[in-house]
């Protein structure tokens, strides 16, 4: 579910380029050349260069390709599979029902990236910019949000405003009959534009702290008004934030499955599930899947391509006055009124929900043991993805950040194509490669495990990485010349220093396997659930009681990982001793 | 220094012959020759870029040479078809930033390169240390201790296994001044005591002068001499390794029968080759007296302490450098002077073909 989240840290977007350009520059030698950037590292003398002028072992390449292959296998499949139906493809593909699918996707996306943007970009400028009172409040509670998955958001709307939820049975006794329907476009489009907006907020807020206020300054000392200075220096500036914001929005809403299905608005993820559960021929969901793997690469390379340049476009951080406040006069009640209200209907609402129903399923004797079993079910698998994650992660890792060039790096991208693509599509992909080739896996938990891994790679090849680009390898090498294999320095240098990225490597994975809900749902045995399963069938049928405990869990599941993110993220430019 | 100068026909400890190393399109290292004795230390001399770090990495392993051999002792480790890992080379290495392992402390980290049985023992690691001075800050970890005692616990660690070659990376660079001057003379001792032959890699010349036994020059890549220190400074082959290593003036001129002709008059010659030639001499070997008629004067002067660099314009425009020792003998700036070169010349084939061309001073 917001993986993306994990798309945002560990792309290379922001800490990865963050933590080489440190460790670079950190070495603080007097006769390196230049500041130096992925280009000229390729081509330094070893002093300036991680060991990476040797090629590579073989063993350690044939790893690293092996498993970057195997995240691609299944994509490519998926193409196979869809392409066998023949003509039958453009069957599909020109259906009416396809292009309503379509449409409603696209209005969807663009709905929701609109309205997550504008809320983001208000929300970040009041609480940075402004004289709003208790700034620092809001600047948490907004972005809170961020810890329900989609599904369970979806949950609590449903739950709250659904024919028989809260607010119904709250107002039946003044003799409502029934609330304006809370199911299609509207209820799709409230639950993930406020699901999304953080991501715009957080990435706009970061942009808005770093820039440097002097900027504004000389522009309004060169005879510029105000309004002006806004348009022609700060918008400029928050672009590339506001654009790597929406580019998250925009993925988060295409590979949504919990909140269209639940609110049952057909956008593809939803139609790709119901093609699959209900048709006998599963070409159809081959193919949608296809054309929403399709649409999401379009928007990547789009959003690739416009990004070179916007990546580099952060002020220096040298030492600067703080920014200067706004006052805002007579809006200050109105701007007051709405972050309370967002914060009210993200946050509030769906926790007023989850605790209603909570106490609800109490009263009326609902078991907790099931549930028990259930967690159980979550954690075992999570643990497992976790473990098989990062020990998969381990060759890229070491492959690119201690032989960097065209093989590491092509292995490198591989293993970040499944984590950007729907969930819903690699299931499927794998559903299709299982039931062929492996047949045995089929509807096992090591297939599940095998979709969490692709699917959660990139978060622990980002921990790793990172970690790993703190260690000198000048480390390694002292323990080579000390009369150690590379084998043996691996673990008793390399392992041990690396304990903080691999436990929060680990952590990541684990977080997301257990709010992982598309591939879960595909994937998993019969009759297995999870905590994710479980508050989607539960909302599904209607019956709120039996969510509310799991979704209470996973709220506190999804604010641990956020909270390590978080301090990774602040931790990364101050662990100065290993390097 | 003399006892050393006895024992030179000791067996080679490290050789290297024709290494070849190219990163991409970018050389490090082309056709360096090495050899060094056994018990010697060797600086490889050169400033920054030129190499000097990526011969010490092809003697430990740490890269593998595009061509060439490198021997350490009867063995060799590099070559055609042969590649002996860094672990089997028994060569240790002194890193520039140490590499202490970071999650070990002190004791561990120097017994990290001994074998499971003599780590147990906890002899050995206690002998470097005490051989280094540091038995007190055994059970300390790297970060607690100063620069000066990281270097050599560095040091230590790199003894431990005994090695028959130890190999140092800059490994004063990032002391301070101060610091510098005591470790150096430390770490000599060291080394001797513990009869291990060194090689190390500085830009640094006064470095590399007081501590070699011998230094390799290496400009461009590389290896342009290799000689004793003194050898370097009085008798250096090319202008190239003379203006490296000290100050020098230079001058067009002629050279025939062991003398040569120049401006300054007709000097005798140490070393070089006869025909057109450019003629080298130390500042401190030229001799200035006052003399109201001298073909010089003087237009400027640094003053520095122990000794002082004076600038001579000639009435010819050649400028020529003086170094003068203890009292300033009344010179000053302005003054008229007569100069006399105090010692033979080195003269070298002249690099222009036209002595006029060419531009003696920096």
């Amino acid at each position: 579910m917001y993986r993306h989240a994990g798309f945002f840290f560990n792309d290379g977007m922001f800490i990865d380029r963050a933590d080489e350009l440190n460790f670079w520059s950190g070495k603080n030698r007097t006769d390196m050349a230049e500041p130096s950037g992925q280009h000229t590292m390729d081509r330094m003398v070893p002093p300036f260069k991680p060991g990476g002028a040797r090629r590579p072992p073989l063993p350690l390449m044939i790893l690293a390709a092996g498993i970057a292959a195997a995240t691609l296998l299944p994509m490519a499949y998926l193409a196979i599979r869809a392409l066998e139906s023949g003509f039958g493809v453009f069957e599909i593909v020109f259906r009416p029902r396809t292009l309503s699918v379509f449409l409603n996707t696209a209005i969807l996306a663009g709905t929701v990236t609109a309205g997550s943007v504008i809320i983001g970009v208000l929300i970040a400028w009041l609480t940075v910019r402004t004289d709003l009172p208790w700034r620092k409040f809001w600047a948490t509670t907004t972005c809170l949000p961020l810890v329900l998955p989609s599904y369970v958001g979806a949950f609590a709307l449903v739950g709250a405003l659904g024919p028989t939820g809260m607010v119904q049975s709250l107002l039946q006794p003044l003799g409502v009959e029934r609330l304006p329907s809370i199911y299609g476009f509207p209820g799709a489009w409230l639950a993930l534009t406020l699901f999304t907006y953080p991501y715009v907020q957080l990435s706009v807020r970061g942009a808005l702290r770093g820039l440097d206020p002097s900027l504004e300054d000389a522009a309004r000392s060169l005879g510029r008004s105000a309004p002006r200075v806004f348009r022609e220096i700060t918008l400029p500036h928050l672009r590339p934030s506001i654009h790597a914001g929406a580019l998250l929005v925009v993925l988060y809403t295409l590979s949504d499955f919990g909140a269209v299905s639940l609110l049952q608005f057909n956008s593809f993820t939803r139609a790709i599930y119901v093609q699959y559960t209900s048709a006998l021929d599963r070409s159809a969901a081959a193919v949608l899947a296809m054309m929403l793997v399709m649409l999401t690469f379009v928007i990547l390379m789009t959003e690739y391509r416009m990004r070179g340049r916007a990546l580099y476009y952060r002020s220096s951080s040298g030492s600067r006055r703080p920014p200067t406040v706004v006052p805002l006069g007579k809006w200050r009640l109105p701007a007051l009124i709405f972050v309370s209200l967002v914060s009210l209907m993200a946050l509030g609402v769906p926790l007023t929900v989850i605790v209603y129903w909570l106490f609800r399923g109490l009263m009326a004797g609902e078991q907790f043991a099931p549930h028990a079993q259930i967690a159980f079910n979550s954690l075992i698998v999570s643990g497992q993805a976790a473990v098989a994650g990062v020990m998969a992660a381990f060759p890229i890792v070491i492959l690119a950040v201690r032989h960097p060039g065209m093989v590491s790096r092509v292995c490198e991208r591989c293993t970040y194509v499944a984590h950007s693509l729907p969930g819903i599509a690699v299931a499927l992909a794998l559903v299709f490669f299982g039931a062929r080739y492996v047949p045995a896996l089929y509807q096992s938990m090591a297939m599940l495990v095998f979709a969490y891994v692709i699917l959660f790679l990139p978060l622990a090849v980002g921990s790793l990485r990172a970690s790993m680009l703190q260690l000198s390898p000048r480390l390694e090498e002292a323990g080579r010349i000390l009369g150690r294999s590379s084998g043996r320095v691996l673990w008793s240098v390399t392992f041990p220093l690396m304990r903080p990225g691999i436990l929060m490597g680990l952590a990541l994975v684990f977080l997301s396997c257990m709010k992982e809900l598309p591939a879960t749902l595909i994937l998993g045995p019969t009759g297995f659930n999870t905590l994710a399963t479980r508050i989607w069938g539960a909302t599904e049928e209607a019956f709120f009681a039996r969510a509310a405990a799991p979704a209470l869990i996973l709220v506190l599941v999804s604010a641990i990982s956020l909270w390590i993110m978080f301090a990774h993220e602040e931790g990364s430019g101050s662990r100065g001793r290993f390097r | 220094m003399t006892d050393i100068d006895n024992n030179q026909k000791q067996r080679t400890a490290i050789e290297c012959v024709g290494l070849c190393k190219r990163y991409g399109d970018i050389p490090a290292v082309c056709g360096a020759d090495l050899s060094v004795s056994e018990g010697r230390f060797l600086a490889l001399l050169g400033p920054s870029g030129c190499g000097k770090t990526t011969v010490l990495r092809l003697i430990a392993g740490l890269e593998v040479p595009d061509r060439g051999e490198v021997r350490v002792g009867a063995q060799t480790v590099a070559g055609p078809g042969i590649n002996v890992p860094p672990e089997e080379r028994k060569v240790g290495m002194v890193f520039q930033e140490y590499a202490l392992f970071p999650h070990l402390n002190i004791e561990d980290n120097a017994a990290y390169g001994l074998s499971a049985y003599e780590r147990s023992q906890g002899k050995r690691a206690h002998e470097v240390l005490s051989l280094v001075g540091l038995e007190g800050v055994k059970d300390r970890m790297p970060h607690e201790l100063s620069g000066g005692q990281q270097q050599r616990v560095a040091l230590a660690r790199a003894l431990a296994p005994r090695p028959d070659v130890i190999l140092l990376d800059e490994p004063f660079s990032n002391l301070d001044a101060g610091m510098r001057v005591r470790l150096r003379a430390e770490v000599r001792r060291i080394l001797r005591k513990a009869q291990v032959t060194a090689v190390f890699v500085t830009h640094d010349q006064e470095e590399a002068l007081s501590l070699a036994d011998e230094i390799a020059v290496m400009i461009d890549n590389r290896i342009v001499q290799t000689d004793t220190p003194e050898r370097l400074y009085r008798r250096p082959e090319s202008h190239m390794v003379a203006t490296f290593l000290g100050d020098a003036n230079f001058l067009p001129g002629r050279a025939r029968n062991g003398a040569v002709e120049c401006e300054l008059g007709t000097l005798p010659m140490a070393q070089g080759t006869e025909g057109d030639v450019e003629i080298m001499f130390r500042p401190e070997d030229l001799v200035l007296t006052s003399d109201e008629k001298g073909p010089g004067v003087i237009i400027e002067r640094e003053y520095f302490g122990h000794d002082q660099l004076l600038r001579v314009r000639m009435d010819s425009n050649t400028i020529l450098k003086s170094r003068l020792v203890g009292c300033c003998r009344g010179l000053r700036e302005g003054e008229r002077v007569r100069v006399k070169v105090d010692s033979p010349v080195i003269a070298y084939p002249s690099p222009y073909g036209c002595p006029a061309e060419v531009s003696p001073l920096e």
